[in-house]
């Protein structure tokens, strides 16, 4: 096992399709420390799986280094690097058996030449049998040692991913990639596999970088997550401190679902000791402790975010929060999703998305009372979307 | 309305059976005629199916020992495997390489490479016929002094290359010949396999010939084997190279064997003979086709990736 670094990773390729450059990963300084689950998470075409791909030794490296341990892998061809990748499509040898999908790589890195193999028998058969006994293990513990015998073909998308899963393991590599390996299967069989690779990094303890578009395999699977966007790293961080303090509108917008609310049009205005930002249809006071932080705003447009959650139906508001102001909305549409509900509430011109505790007795176009949880509340500047708090 | 569909479909198919198979069965009932029996019933069934008996059988038995020890054809056969098939393994070798590079790397003058060998497939063969000829003169006169010395060296004596009546010249030919259709049917194939595969292969520490060798081209084998028989079909068949670069009979293939023996029945009338000889030549051709249509149509990629 060891640890991942890229430094000052650059990346410029020329679309061939219309001859254009595109600049995919800029700049990017990440550490992925030994035996790390990490995501890499965006949206499409954000660099993230060209940085894993220039990791694997798959793309070439415009500028910058890559090291894994303290080894710089830059000029390392793929098959010296000892990574393994599992693929979105899991890029199963569609001609060979299981067993000799993932025999592949270890005969080729165990088993000397085939001058060496003849002259020196016995020394070869030991190495086959110690490939089929790591073959075995890993099969055991995937539970696929009943399909050993069968061609990809015969296999369902779950097995498939196993199989795909499995080829990495035996290799026993310095690092796991995985660029998007759950987004093939249905719904059900992905929450059940992410528990399962979640444990699988557990037992190993394998340095991972896992790749994914979907917020939420990112929030339940790594350790820490890099959140990219247009190729530059916006932040990583705990998947709660990110929750928790976003560094920026993006990464705010990006994690955490329902996605949070903004309120683009906010002035910060000074009323007593606690400073209150005015949104034109209402306005929330901050706690005290927050005001320093706003010194330099008071007077000026920033942009308020809220999440669902912390929007408050009154009636049912925590007591922590009853003294805080209520503010009247609009109820448009209520989705019950069964433990809780999603409103989607109107402010005058402010539109607000809001999980409320299903026993709420909003009515459709009928007015409600909320609280926004000012403790919580998130302020980003209107040109940088640079965080405040 | 549907019914009157699938009905014309099916006598549309019929039809075209009908056209396919009737002349090839006429072929091979005509072989089992001798000559006078063909003159009296030239396309009813013969007399070995319908009344079958020692002197009908001898007939039969003696039209392809005639074609097959008389007229050389066994020596026919042999000229054609050699050339065909070594034909056909440097085809498929030096065209599946080329055509994996160009379809799966980067570098330059990529471009003009596939558009050259694309401009192979629209030069008629004919137009090169003469040039080549005079061509092959010189090239074989420059081999022969190019390997003057060494053939000193090694107590030969004085050595001559040829590149006119030689199996060797006529291989390279066909390969040459074959190369752009192989190349761009191949290059368009190849673009269709899953590139992760390569990209599994060269992380689990192959090199790129191995994974070339062991995973690209297994996978591949629906394509090699559609250009392997088209390619075949027409080597197996080629006559006007053979005609104009052999003409020492015992290195001429089966197409060129079998216009001698015509040319000969238009005087003889040995019509057994012929019918016969176009057997021994088709039967090749058609068991290359019965054993690997199966291999056609099947898509051996099912299952490298989702599906």
């Amino acid at each position: 096992m060891a640890s991942v670094t890229f430094r000052n990773l650059d990346k410029v390729y020329t679309d061939q399709q219309t001859k254009k450059e595109v600049h995919a990963v800029k700049n990017l300084n990440l550490e992925i420390r030994d035996g790390e689950f990490l995501v890499l998470v965006g949206p499409s075409g954000c660099g993230k799986s060209t940085a894993l791909r220039m990791l694997a030794g798959l793309e070439e490296i415009t500028g910058g280094e890559i090291l894994i341990g303290d080894r710089v892998v830059n000029d390392i061809a793929p098959r010296d690097r000892n990574i393994a990748m599992v693929f979105q499509n899991y890029a199963l040898y569609p001609h060979m058996s299981v067993y000799d999908n993932m025999a592949f790589g270890l005969r080729l890195r165990m088993l000397p030449g085939f001058l060496q193999q003849l002259s020196n028998p016995g020394k070869t058969a030991e190495i086959k049998s110690e490939i089929d006994g790591r073959i075995q293990t890993a099969a055991k513990r995937l539970d696929i040692t009943h399909l050993l015998d069968r061609k990809p073909k015969a296999l369902s998308g779950g097995q498939r991913q196993r199989v795909a899963l499995g080829r990495a393991i035996v290799r026993d590599p310095q690092v796991f990639l995985m660029d998007e390996p759950l987004s093939n299967l249905d719904a059900k069989l992905r929450v059940q596999t992410r528990a399962e690779l979640i444990k699988l990094h557990r037992d190993l303890k394998a340095t991972t970088i896992y790749v994914t578009h979907d917020q939420v395999e990112a929030m339940t699977m790594g350790q820490r997550i890099a959140v990219m966007k247009d190729g530059v790293l916006q932040q990583c961080d705990t998947p709660l401190k990110l929750y928790h303090s976003p560094a920026n509108m993006f990464v705010a917008g990006f994690l955490g679902t329902p996605s949070m609310n903004f309120v683009m049009e906010a002035q910060v205005v000074r009323n007593g000791a606690r400073p209150t930002i005015d949104t034109g249809e209402f306005k929330l006071s901050l706690p005290e402790e927050r005001a320093a932080k706003l010194n330099d705003y008071v007077g000026r447009q920033v942009v308020l975010g809220i999440r669902p959650q912390d929007i408050h139906d009154k009636a049912l508001a925590p007591s922590a929060l009853a003294g805080e102001t209520p503010v009247r909305m609009t109820v448009d549409v209520i989705e019950p999703m069964g433990a809780v509900s999603t409103l989607f509430l109107n402010a005058g011109r402010q539109t607000f998305v809001a999980e409320i505790e299903a026993d709420t007795t909003a009515k459709e176009g009928a007015p409600i009372d909320v609280i926004i949880d000012p403790t919580n509340a998130h302020i980003f500047d209107k040109e940088t979307e640079q965080a405040v708090f | 309305m549907k019914s009157i569909g699938s009905f014309l479909k099916y006598a549309l198919l019929i039809v075209y059976l009908i056209a396919v198979v009737a002349p090839m069965a006429w072929v091979f009932l005509t072989s089992a005629k001798s000559t006078q029996e063909f003159y009296k019933n030239p396309i009813g069934l013969p007399t070995l199916v319908t009344a079958p008996d020692t002197a009908t059988f001898n007939a039969f038995a003696e039209n392809y020992e005639k074609a097959w020890v008389g007229s050389n054809f066994s020596r026919y056969f042999v000229n054609s495997v050699i050339v065909v098939s070594i034909s056909l393994i440097l085809i498929l070798l030096l065209g599946s390489m080329t055509a994996y590079a160009l379809a799966r790397f980067e570098f330059r003058g990529k471009n003009f490479l596939y558009a050259l060998f694309l401009a192979g497939l629209l030069i008629p063969m004919q137009l090169i016929l003469i040039p080549l000829f005079f061509q092959f003169s010189d090239m074989g006169e420059a081999m022969t002094e190019f390997f003057a010395p060494l053939a000193r060296a090694l107590g030969l004596g004085k050595l001559t290359i040829s590149l006119h009546d030689s199996h060797f010249g006529l291989i390279l030919i066909y390969v040459a010949a074959s190369l752009p259709f192989t190349v761009f049917t191949l290059t368009a194939f190849f673009r269709t396999l899953p590139n992760e595969l390569r990209e599994a292969s060269l992380m689990d520490g192959a090199s790129e010939y191995r994974t070339f060798f062991q995973v690209m081209l297994p996978v591949g084998k629906a394509g090699l084997v559609t250009v392997a028989i088209f390619n075949f079909l027409g080597l197996w068949n080629e006559y006007l190279f053979g005609l104009v670069f052999l003409s020492d009979d015992r290195l001429k293939t089966l197409p060129l064997g079998l216009a001698s023996i015509s040319m000969q029945a238009q005087y003889k009338s040995d019509f057994g003979l012929l019918f016969a000889g176009l057997v021994i030549a088709m039967l090749p051709t058609l068991i290359t086709y019965i054993f690997l249509q199966e291999q056609l149509t099947k898509g051996i990629t099912a299952g490298a990736v989702k599906g």
